[in-house]
């Protein structure tokens, strides 16, 4: 362990890694939080309409068939170069769990909730907001938690074709194996990346705590 | 009293008129997602395909591109990159299915928790640095061969294996807990309970297992490149290397029509060998 | 949150204009044709519920009880047909105004999980747009009527309470805004039978207070006899076999399909109908404790009784004494039988058979509220109240019949 601790100590290695950090994290947040916005919406759609659901699940899980290195490529002529590209194959990616634990947690509602609601003289909109959307929360949280370790993974990817984040530290360290410091630069990137993942889960669990009431918990 | 009244609320009135309509519609329905099912996603592919060809023989290429661009080479990836799909999806359901069913087994029941927690914590490894270094220690090591197809198959698998273990043991679990019961309750010993219950509801698991391992592998194989092991993902970094745009197309375009082929043809396979009423 | 009308203008004066006793709701040819089945699920349903009474929908499973109920409130859209609310017509109304001013109480309950039982109650006058006093006086005090100490129970989730709390709370939700019409399916359908008979007693406590429209859904024709001033026994597509009080259904069952659907001991649930006071009592021979022993002995004497009933000073009954223990020199108290089998006159004739089964005497000694005697009943007096009870029925059967010869038939 001490090549890596060496490794770790190098001034020049850790401000490589702190701003490399940050882009993962930016490269990460946006994504996702792009997703839930969009996600809310299709999930909400497709529980609503059964003619709209199998395409909107299907589109959707389609994008997460795809090869990340190919739709990161597939942008580059349009979007150019950078972090564009990955920011929309990220967002393309994480919307399939967010999408489907939407309409999952939407259908887990219990049906004489919603019934008692719309007796009641809640309109529509009144009861997705009040009723069906809080008692879906914690599924859908837990699709965004599952969105959110995916997007941290797969944007390693994008340093392959010139996107920022942990995955050049990565990339760096492939194009020198078998040399000597190759070996550092694998772990210092995976590793950075393995404990972003805790960091964010670790975040989840705090939401979780602090958004879903306390009378539909576990 | 006052009759002022609100409209109709537009959902409740029209709600008449669309139940008598949607039996019909429903039908009709039916009949056209079936044909966009089975149709849909060939024909969507094949066009996609027709029209890059179209588009990369409308160019006209500089002697880079048409270096790169060569049928023979794009067949010799395409293959390769099949190839190393189809090696380490074997290889890694020959590892994992067995030992998932072998840990959902009464006697190693108290460990799955552990090994699916297990699972699902290597979904935080990236996919990227786990192949690396993988592939490190096969060029570190003087004992293993380290050019070739193999080591990146083993890499291959080794990033694959959790994530199927894991499905299959989550799978089976589920089919255990609502099946067992009523078997054991019918008075079945417990090998007639695996052969005539347990093992029929686990093809489907299997099955599930079949199609996300290929999928994930047609995605990863993509990286085979780095590694020496060939793969559309060649053409695809050229292109980006040498800022050649019909080059880096051509490459995203035939690994996305590959990746979505395998999972077209693995879910027809799904649909096909599933039993009925499952 | 609201329409820009204000809601409690729209219909907020929903039994107001009726008078109680005539009809609140009317359901006119209602019908309801599920897609893609052949038979209507409600098949022309004609019926008229007067205020302030409950009207039990019983029936066997699937004939539509829950699908008739649903209309009411629209959950259900109706086919055809239309529903009459207070004279007016409802049928295609905003249905959310509508359900406002409408309980709704469903076996499943349906209580809000994510939010606390206070605010589970406060839903609907929430919705109404009450000011923040206005609706926390209003829980406190329906969770004070349906027996729930607010202070105890206004903070808690639904998990967090048992089965039977979570059905008054139901009830409690529904009344909050006091809505004039109740629509209740199986209220009480998935509840222990002990709790169950203690929430039927205390919503019919509840009830003669609040004097609600209320439709009320059971599959249970005992539950129906129970609760209901009058009973719509439905058959398949909500056809009504008939629509009467419980009392006329038990004694003069309409055609076999209600025969069969009461069942056997249809006489036994008559008797648990009527009350002890709807009953003559028989005088009996009494004296009282401070009254002289020779003067009672005397009157004992001149009567044909072979026993006489000693009252106390405030004429509670105290024993039954037979001639040899007049004549004893022991003090009236410590002699004698204990006299048992008491009935207040609140009780039902079933109950005061069943006392009477139980004492030796073989009657049962008519008391009221303070426990002082006001009669005796004994088998013949119940024997004779049943044949009266089906005379008069029988009676207005046959002069109906004699109008109208479908009436029978109920359909
Ligand atoms: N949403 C629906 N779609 C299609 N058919 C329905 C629907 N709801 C009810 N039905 C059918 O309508 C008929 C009446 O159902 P309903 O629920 O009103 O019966 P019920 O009298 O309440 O029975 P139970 O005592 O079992 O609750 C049944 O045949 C039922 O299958
Ligand atoms: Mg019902």
């Amino acid at each position: 362990m001490a090549f890596f601790t060496e490794y770790l100590a190098d001034p020049s290695t850790q401000r490589e890694l702190l701003s490399q950090t940050a882009e993962h994290i930016y490269l990460t947040a946006v994504p996702v939080l792009i997703a839930v916005i969009l996600g809310l919406g299709l999930g909400i759609t497709a529980h609503r309409s059964p003619q709209l659901r199998s395409p909107i699940l299907s589109v959707v899980s389609t994008f997460l068939t795809i090869p990340s290195l190919a739709l990161f490529a597939l942008l580059i002529p349009i979007v150019g170069i950078g972090a564009t590209p990955a920011i929309i194959a990220l967002t393309l990616y994480a919307l399939l769990p967010i999408v489907r634990n939407t309409v999952s947690g939407l259908f887990s509602v219990d049906r004489a909730v919603v019934e008692s609601a719309k007796g009641m003289g809640m309109s529509a909109t009144m009861r997705l907001w009040k009723i069906e959307l809080p008692n879906a929360w914690p599924v859908m949280l837990a699709g965004v938690r599952v969105a959110t370790l995916l997007t941290v993974g797969i944007a390693a990817i994008a340093a392959l074709v010139g996107g920022p984040g942990l995955g050049q530290e990565i990339f760096t360290g492939i194009r020198r194996i078998p040399a000597a410091g190759s070996l550092e630069s694998l772990l210092g990137g995976t590793v950075a990346i393995v404990l972003l993942a805790i960091l964010f889960d670790l975040l989840y669990l705090a939401i979780g705590r602090l958004t879903i009431p306390r009378g539909i918990r576990e | 009293m006052s009759t002022t009244l609100t409209p109709p609320d537009a959902q409740d009135a029209t709600r008449r008129q669309q139940a008598m309509d949607e039996d019909a519609a429903s039908a009709r329905r039916d009949r056209r997602a079936a044909v966009i099912r089975y149709l849909g996603m060939p024909v969507f592919l094949l066009l996609v395909l027709l029209g890059l060809y179209l588009w990369v023989t409308s160019q006209e290429l500089d002697s880079i591109e048409a270096r790169t661009l060569t049928l023979d080479s794009l067949l010799g990836q395409t293959q390769q990159h099949i190839t190393l799909t189809l090696y380490s999806t074997f290889f890694v359901l020959l590892l994992a299915v067995p030992l998932g069913i072998l840990a959902t087994r009464p006697k190693l029941r108290r460990y799955a928790p552990a090994i699916i927690g297990l699972g699902n914590a290597g979904q935080a490894i990236p996919s990227l640095g786990l192949l690396a270094l993988l592939f490190y220690i096969f060029r570190t090591q003087p004992a293993l061969p380290s050019t070739g197809t193999f080591p990146v198959v083993v890499s291959l698998v080794g990033y694959s294996f959790l994530p199927i273990l894991r499905n299959t043991m989550v799978g089976l679990d589920q089919v255990d807990r609502f099946v067992l019961e009523a078997g054991r309750g019918m008075g079945m010993s417990n090998r007639k309970v695996l052969r005539s219950i347990e093992l029929p509801l686990a093809v489907p698991v299997v099955l599930a297992g079949v199609r996300t391992a290929l999928v994930l592998n047609v995605g990863t194989a993509a990286l085979a490149f780095l590694f020496g092991g060939g793969g559309l993902g060649e053409t695809i970094f050229s292109g980006f290397q040498l800022r050649r745009t019909p080059v880096l197309l051509t490459g995203a375009i035939l690994v996305a029509v590959l990746a979505l082929l395998v999972d077209y043809i693995a879910g027809l396979i799904e649909e096909k060998l599933t039993p009925k009423g499952l | 949150m609201s329409n820009a009308t204000s809601p409690e203008t729209e219909i907020a004066s929903l039994g107001e204009e009726t008078p109680p006793g005539q009809t609140m709701i009317e359901l006119k040819d209602l019908t309801k044709r599920f897609p893609g089945q052949e038979t209507p699920a409600v098949d022309r349903l004609n019926l008229e519920i007067p205020k302030g009474e409950i009207v039990v929908f019983v029936g066997p499973s699937g004939c539509g009880k829950t699908t008739s109920l649903k209309m009411i409130n629209r959950i259900i859209e109706p086919s055809s047909g239309n529903i009459i609310m207070d004279g007016q017509d409802v049928t295609s109304i905003d249905p959310n105004q509508l359900r406002r001013r409408i309980g709704y109480v469903i076996q499943q309950i349906g209580l809000f999980p994510h939010i606390r039982v206070g605010d589970n109650v406060a839903t609907v006058p929430n919705l109404l747009g009450w000011d923040r006093e206005r609706t926390t006086a209003r829980v406190d005090e329906l969770l004070d009527v349906v027996g729930l100490p607010p202070d105890q129970y206004r903070e808690r989730f639904p998990k967090e309470l048992s089965g039977g709390q979570r059905q008054r709370v139901g009830v409690a939700r529904a009344l909050a805004a006091d809505p004039p019409v109740l629509l209740m399916d199986e209220p009480f359908g998935a509840i222990d039978p002990i709790t169950r008979t203690r929430l039927q007693n205390e919503f019919l406590r509840l009830q003669s207070e609040l004097q609600k429209t209320i439709c009320f859904v059971t599959h249970d024709i005992d539950e129906a006899i129970k609760m209901g001033d009058r009973i719509a026994i439905l058959r398949e597509g909500s056809r009504v076999a008939q629509f009467a009080t419980p009392e006329e259904i038990l004694t003069n069952p309409a055609n076999e399909f209600v025969e069969d659907f009461v069942g056997t001991g249809a006489t036994l649930k008559r008797l648990k109908l009527t009350r002890v006071r709807e009953v003559e009592p028989t005088e009996a021979l009494v004296g009282t404790v401070d009254e002289d022993r020779a003067e009672l002995r005397r009157r004992f004497d001149e009567s044909e009784w072979t026993a006489m009933l000693l009252l106390d000073e405030q004429r509670r009954p105290l024993q039954w004494l037979r001639g040899t223990d007049l004549r004893s020199s022991r003090p009236l108290t410590e002699v004698g039988l204990r006299a048992r089998a008491t009935v207040e006159e609140q009780a039902t004739l079933s109950d005061a058979l069943e006392e009477m089964l139980l004492g030796a005497a073989g009657v049962a000694i008519v008391v009221d509220r303070r426990g002082a005697y006001q009669g005796l009943l004994d088998v013949d007096d119940i024997i004779t109240a049943i044949q009266t009870m089906r005379d008069a029925t029988a009676e207005f059967y046959r002069a109906a019949k004699l109008v109208d010869p479908e009436a029978e038939a109920g359909a």
